[in-house]
């Protein structure tokens, strides 16, 4: 087990001591509780005592029975809650480390895999606090208090036990190695054959379309029975090694059984002990049975954690900043003298040897297919992690600025804006704590929101993000540009806003941003070739490198894609031609 | 339930599964109850050895069968729980597939589809996690009772009786706690996953405007909510546990004390009074199943019953009777007066639109988010019913043709296009199965795919991810055109193929489609008005309204569409300071 896990997580150091304590005392009250039964049993049986003169007993063992009881419940409501506090800890590190984390992730891939590890990791490893954990301090206390209460009252059964011990530890390294094995090599595999039905149910319409949806239905037979006979096979090998466990258990247990047996035959144990240490066994064994059939809890859970920790200490060094600050106010030149970027992890370089300047006021535009290193470039601006070469401000290097004022300077109008649950003015005013009601509903109307928050059943007192008020991806973008003009930053950055806009939406967009564009440095992701041709200078992409790059008049004179492609607008040339020439493209 | 009928192929192992299951907790009952018989014999010192071989015999007995059984019984339960998972699956695509239903097949459905697949899921646990412990339980209390009988008959009634309430109790009290925590978990569970997933998709906002502690504040009120929950929550589970240990301890005291008195009245051989303890204390493991047998009961019946009323649902089904020869020519499309009415009448979809597609003819269909661009396509691939006006390809009514004969006809790429959590290969190959490698190439260099394809260390064989996960939407759209070009069918029916390229990327995958289509028919659907140089008319829609159809020049200075076109008309003098972009 990660020992991380203790030295970060408090509440798993709370549960580990308190479920500690807890199997110690259910380990002595096992012990009590078969010792009054035996004696109870005996004193019936052997001296043949009435009702009335055992009652002291029989009370006595009631109590310790409803202890016990009580202590289990204790205990497991104990381990569902610091379960669900660690589970809380760990999430809260998480989101700690993704606002304070560099660039993290740049692909979809990246940001899925991570939503899965936030969502469903993070509540694998309560499950594995919670109930493979216990089991296994239950497994370390309670056999070895009750083998101590055999060995006390008949050292022969506890040496029988003690024999049987070491092939219970061989049987379970050998299911948790075939449980490890399968989880690396087949999971995967497995988890497609399951998510088949699904996936093909949503894919039900382009199955129709290429009139292969009938046959689906054996697809689905043999994907459900391939699927079947994998997790067999891999169950047949668990299963077995989990009939060995129990028939070693059963067997030991037979066996003492029969030994005590003789050597009450020849008179050299008391039928008292003879009758605890039977009671006993079985709570020696038991707990290495639930460990062993919970397995799997424990693997998955203790995964998801790995993975998290290890996230957080591969993460990019963060870009620390300086005290310096630029002398004259915004907006002011940008330079981007060699510039590249790796993200951790990987070989190839997401950007690569990147030079440009872009005097103050001055309109970029940046054009690429995905992956390029178009997001990558706008990310290193923000500061967020340290990079190789130098972005200046007016001069000054970005990494001797004052982080937290550099980005005070900057707007950002994404393709997901986040809005917080929250009013429309709330959401506004969290941004620009100074601002007045007349200023915020100003920047309303000049990004075109008001257009939409005016119509509202509250206006901008509405709360956005509760159940039944959604607003559409347009009028999030509407109150990010919002946002920008509140802030009247001197930089403003957008990154495809107007992607997945229909012509109203992106029309009544466009004007807002291009009222933004007025005495502002701005940075725009291009999707659209009227914003290129508009900009001021134009940064094509490729692979991370910058393909070429200047005004557009300049680039209009160089052979190159950007006039291939501003002439197949015009009709004259086709740019297949430079396609074909191109194949990295 | 009609559904069981599905395990009619392997009922014998059902049978087997939970005879093992009956038979484990018998041989259970019999090794507690041998081994105190045993050395309670034994206590008596016998003259020999020989007196106590039966018992040995049957301790040895009871415990090796018990291991051996429980193993019978965990292996088949699971056998037959896949198999039943599977035949489950088939069965409801088989229903699902011909229906034409657009609450089932339009966009939107995914819940729909979602819910289908969680309650098949579900519905896996119903025979091993629920029907097993059931079946056991009853017969295990019977065993319990003919021993019980044989004992002592006050003593095997008053066994029988607390087995019978404890089970029940626990069972309710399981119930009911699940579907307390169902409710209280559920909705902000919901939003804290929400709040991550924006979180994770829009951190870069949250760094550029300071959110940084608002983001904190939220996400760890939502977490201190579920905390809550979970703390009143682990407080009746650990009570649960509790209660239902205890009940199994005082059953066994109770048993004791009833043994005692028995043995005072002479009704029972003082021999037996472990006996009776030991088979009291074993007897209770047989209904320790049920809590958790009982707790997913609630929503097993809501699967159950949401599965049974999609299979009962009179919906029709795709027309597969009618004109089944395809022409060997580009066939006409044609559209006379269709207008069609999905939810609201004083809102309809699509008003009365009529257009032809003529063979070879490359059409534009241009127009805002909602105004029934999609729906057209659904309708002509005969995806969506149409009710009023005439849709006719190749001159015969779509009604009257093999819905499978008539899509044939027609290569399509959706609006959300689906790719499968498969190869590339096996993705591309769903168009033509038996496509050369060298074929496939060629689809993907005309969409400009095949050079990232050839970056992969796996190539075509490269798995992508769930729903595409691990491509980007343009690579989605572009891997759809590949597909539809593999097709190799005589009419195009394009539902934005182009969104999220870059323009550069747009334009080149255009131009190598419309070259490639040069004598197929082309639907084209965009919301932007680049790249309309390539077609030979556009037509734009309103509100399910057609309000222009022309040439692209013809369209372009058409009153009514300039508004709509005017944004994206390009600056003439590039590059100049004066260029306006609205």
């Amino acid at each position: 087990m990660d020992l991380r896990l203790f030295r970060q997580i408090h509440a798993a150091k709370r549960l580990t001591i308190g479920l500690g304590i807890g199997g110690a005392v259910t380990g002595i009250l096992n012990v009590m509780q078969a010792a009054l039964l035996a004696r109870l049993v005996s004193r019936v049986y052997m001296q043949h005592a009435t009702l009335a003169s055992v009652r002291s007993l029989s009370i006595t063992l009631l109590i310790v029975m409803a202890l016990r009881a009580l202590v289990a419940g204790i205990n497991e409501s104990w381990a569902l809650r610091s379960a669900a506090q660690s589970q809380m800890q760990l999430r809260q590190r998480f989101v700690a480390f993704l606002l304070q984390a560099g660039a993290v992730a740049d692909a979809q891939s990246e940001v899925g895999a991570l939503t899965t590890l936030a969502v469903q990791g993070i509540d694998d490893f309560e499950v594995f606090l919670a109930r493979y954990v216990p089991q296994l301090i239950v497994t370390a206390a309670v056999p070895a208090i009750v083998w101590i209460g055999i060995v006390i009252h008949d050292w022969v059964s506890g040496l029988l036990i003690l024999l049987t011990l070491p092939l219970i530890p061989l049987f379970m390294y050998l299911i948790g190695r075939q449980a490890e094995t399968q989880s690396k090599r087949q999971v995967t595999l497995m988890a497609r054959l399951q998510g088949h039905f699904l996936d093909v149910l949503h894919g039900l319409d382009t199955l129709k379309l290429f009139g292969r949806s009938r046959e689906q239905a054996r697809a689905i037979y043999r994907h459900s029975e391939a699927f079947r006979a994998s997790t067999m096979a891999t169950l047949r090998i668990a299963f077995l090694s989990g009939l060995v466990l129990e028939l070693i258990a059963s067997l030991s247990m037979a066996f003492v059984a029969v030994a005590i047996g003789l050597r009450l035959l020849h008179a050299r144990l008391s039928f008292e002990t003879a009758f605890m240490v039977l009671v006993l066994i079985p709570e020696f064994y038991i707990p290495w049975r639930n460990l062993g059939a919970k397995f799997h809890d424990g693997l998955k859970g203790a995964a998801a954690a790995q993975q998290i920790f290890d996230l957080a200490e591969a993460s990019p060094a963060i870009a620390s900043g300086g005290e310096a600050w630029v002398a004259a106010p915004g907006p002011w030149a940008l330079a981007w003298e060699n510039v590249s970027y790796t993200y951790p992890g990987r070989t190839a370089p997401a950007l690569h040897g990147v030079s440009l300047s872009l005097a103050a006021g001055e309109h970029l535009a940046v054009v690429g297919p995905s992956g390029s290193g178009k997001s990558t470039f706008l990310q290193l601006l923000l500061g967020v992690s340290s990079f190789s070469g130098t972005i200046r401000v007016a001069g000054v290097p970005l990494d001797a600025l004052d982080m937290a004022r550099w980005r005070r300077q900057m707007s950002w109008v994404t393709q997901h804006p986040y809005l917080f649950d929250g009013t429309i003015r709330d959401n506004l005013r969290r941004v620009a704590p100074a601002a007045t009601d007349a200023e915020i509903q100003e920047s309303l109307v000049r990004s075109g929101a008001w257009d939409f928050v005016r119509l509202l059943p509250n206006g901008w007192d509405t709360a956005i993000g509760q159940e039944g008020f959604r607003l559409s991806g347009g009028q999030r973008q509407h109150l990010a540009l919002a946002r920008a003009f509140l802030l009247d930053s001197p930089i403003v950055v957008f990154d495809e806003p107007t992607q997945n806009l229909d012509l109203a939406s992106e029309e009544a967009l466009l004007k807002a941003m291009h009222e933004l564009h007025r005495g502002r440095t701005t940075i725009t992701i291009a999707h659209r070739l009227a914003t290129v041709m508009a900009a001021d200078q134009v940064l094509v992409l490729r692979n991370g490198e910058a393909a070429e790059c200047g005004t557009p008049e300049q680039l209009m004179r160089q052979d190159g894609l950007y006039r291939s492609l501003v002439e197949a607008y015009r009709g004259r040339k086709s740019p297949y031609a430079a396609y074909q020439a191109d194949p990295a493209l | 339930m009609p559904l069981i009928k599905l395990t009619q192929h392997y009922r014998s192992l059902i049978i087997l599964a939970f005879l093992a299951g009956t038979a484990t907790v018998a041989m259970n009952l019999g090794l507690q109850s041998t081994s105190s018989y045993l050395i309670a014999k034994a206590a008596h010192h016998p003259r020999s050895i020989l007196l106590l071989w039966t018992p040995i015999v049957a301790v040895r007995f009871f415990a090796t069968a018990r291991a051996g059984l429980r193993y019978m019984d965990r292996y088949f339960a699971h056998d037959v729980a896949l198999r039943w998972l599977r035949d489950l699956k088939t069965h409801m695509y088989r229903v699902i597939e011909p229906q034409t239903d657009h609450a089932i097949m339009s966009r939107g459905s995914g819940e729909v589809l979602s819910r289908l697949g969680s309650d098949v899921d579900s519905l896996q646990n119903l025979l091993v996690g629920l029907l097993e412990p059931v079946i056991v339980g009853i017969f295990g209390v019977l065993i319990v009772l003919a021993v019980g009988l044989w004992l002592n008959p006050l003593i095997a009634i008053a066994l029988t009786a607390m087995l019978v309430l404890s089970g029940a109790v626990l069972s309710w009290s399981s119930a009911r706690t699940a579907h307390v925590s169902r409710a209280r978990l559920l909705d902000v569970r919901g939003r804290l996953t929400e709040a991550l997933v924006e979180l994770l998709h829009g951190w870069i906002d949250i760094r550029a405007l300071h959110l940084e502690s608002s983001v904190q504040t939220h996400i760890d009120q939502l977490q201190e909510r579920l905390q809550e929950s979970k703390r009143y929550l682990s407080r009746i589970s650990g009570f649960v546990s509790a209660t239902s240990l205890f009940v199994t301890w005082a059953g066994m005291w109770v048993v004791l004390q009833l043994a005692i008195l028995e043995v005072q009245r002479h009704q029972l051989r003082p021999i037996l009074v472990p006996v009776a303890a030991l088979l009291a204390l074993a007897s209770f493991e047989i209904v320790s199943g049920l809590p958790g047998a009982f707790q997913d009961v609630g929503a097993l019946a809501q699967a159950a019953s949401r599965l049974q009323e999609m299979k009962s649902h009179d919906r029709p089904a795709d027309h597969t009777k009618g004109r089944s020869v395809i022409p060997l020519y580009v066939p006409p499309l044609t559209l006379d007066n269709v207008s069609l009415i999905l939810r609201d009448p004083a809102k309809p979809i699509l008003e009365h639109v009529s257009f032809t597609l003529a063979p070879g003819q490359h059409l534009a269909l241009i127009g805002p988010n909602g105004s029934g661009k999609s729906t057209l396509v659904n309708l002509m691939a005969s995806l969506l019913p149409y009710g009023e006006g005439s849709i006719r390809l190749d001159e015969t009514e779509l009604h009257d043709w093999d819905v499978h004969a008539a899509r044939r006809l027609l290569g399509v790429v959706n609006q959300f296009p689906h790719v499968f959590h498969s190869t590339l290969r096996a993705n591309l190959q769903l168009a033509s199965p038996d496509a050369a490698e060298e074929t496939v190439r060629q689809a993907l260099q005309l969409t400009g795919l095949l050079p990232l394809v050839d970056t992969l260390p796996d190539g075509l064989d490269t798995v992508i991810g769930e729903r595409g996960a691990t491509l980007s939407g343009g690579e989605i759209k572009c891997l759809a055109i590949a597909r539809a070009v593999l097709k190799n069918a005589p009419i195009l029916l394009l539902d934005e193929p182009t969104e999220g390229l870059d323009p550069i990327s747009e334009r080149s995958v255009m131009e190598n489609l419309m070259r490639w289509a040069s004598r197929r028919s082309v639907l084209w659907i965009t919301h932007s008005a680049t790249n309309l140089d390539l077609m030979d008319a556009v037509m734009v829609l309103k509100d399910g309204r057609t309000i222009a159809h022309g040439t692209p020049q013809q369209v372009a200075s058409h009153p009514v569409t300039r508004a709509l076109l005017r944004l994206t008309k390009l600056p003439e003098s590039i590059g100049s300071e004066t260029a306006e972009i609205t």
